[in-house]
């Protein structure tokens, strides 16, 4: 990974905390200037505003606009490009952020689960 | 070889995260205990890269990350099992989330973590062990 790969790594990440977005669901890797992000887009608890399309439409277009960045690839599983336009997928659109934060609890409860002795994650009945 | 330090009050995170970051060619320095990890980091300057929880016993992961700030400036990863601890009402990490966290040389990762997506986020911030250069 090259200097210029992590510094676009950087400046992605400037751009998401600007947009109060939660890092800890996202993962971030620039290779030879292509960036690909992954995960799910969700602004952290306590903001106000949810995530509407044209506020997804900026945060690709900031990343678009990085120097180090020739390429984006955002590879989400709430939200989906459909005829260039940025929209949320169907369960997205009934889950309010205050919702999404409420499974990251049940996701919290699980952490019981994993097993960092034996690096398996195991399966919570 | 880049050197990365994890602060966690849990001897069991601290073994994970040693054996699969060895693994990957990094070399890691760990403690459980908070202060001791604060006044390391002011010591070693070169530490590449801070793995650090967030709640633990005296010192919480968050004033921790406030103080090293005031002294240097390195990429640090939080690995929490509490997505909550990051809420904006809160003025303290708000003011955090802006103007630390807006510098890009931070991340989150959510206890239980895949192991794949630590070593990506590892990555992410300070490049792989083999890359030459600093972060």
């Amino acid at each position: 990974m090259s200097r210029e790969d992590l510094s676009a790594n950087r400046a992605v990440r400037s751009v998401l905390v600007r947009h109060w977005l939660n890092l800890g669901l996202l993962t971030i890797r620039t290779t030879a200037g292509r960036t690909t992000l992954r995960g799910e887009l969700k602004r952290i608890e306590g903001v106000k505003n949810p995530l509407s399309p044209s506020i997804v439409e900026s945060l690709f277009a900031e990343i678009k606009r990085i120097p180090s960045v020739r390429h984006v690839h955002m590879d989400m599983v709430n939200w989906t490009q459909v005829g260039g336009r940025w929209q949320p997928r169907e369960q997205d659109k009934r889950m309010s952020d205050e919702q999404a934060f409420l499974k990251d609890d049940s996701e919290k409860n699980a952490s019981r689960a994993f097993d960092f002795d034996r690096h398996t994650n195991t399966e919570q009945g | 070889m880049k050197k990365i330090f994890a602060i966690d009050d849990e001897p069991p995170v601290l073994r994970c995260l040693e054996t699969v970051l060895k693994s990957r060619g990094y070399t890691l320095q760990v403690t459980s205990d908070p202060a001791e990890g604060l006044r390391i980091l002011k010591e070693a300057p070169d530490i590449a890269l801070l793995l650090l929880d967030v709640k633990m016993p005296g010192i919480n992961g968050f004033d921790l990350y406030r103080d090293l700030s005031r002294h240097r400036q390195i990429p640090v990863l939080f690995v929490t099992a509490y997505p909550r601890a990051f809420n904006a009402q809160s003025n303290d990490v708000a003011s955090m989330w802006q103007d630390q966290f807006g510098e890009g040389l931070t991340d989150i990762i959510y206890k239980p973590f895949d192991l794949e997506t630590l070593v990506e986020k590892v990555e992410g911030l300070i490049g792989t062990a083999q890359d030459i250069g600093d972060s």
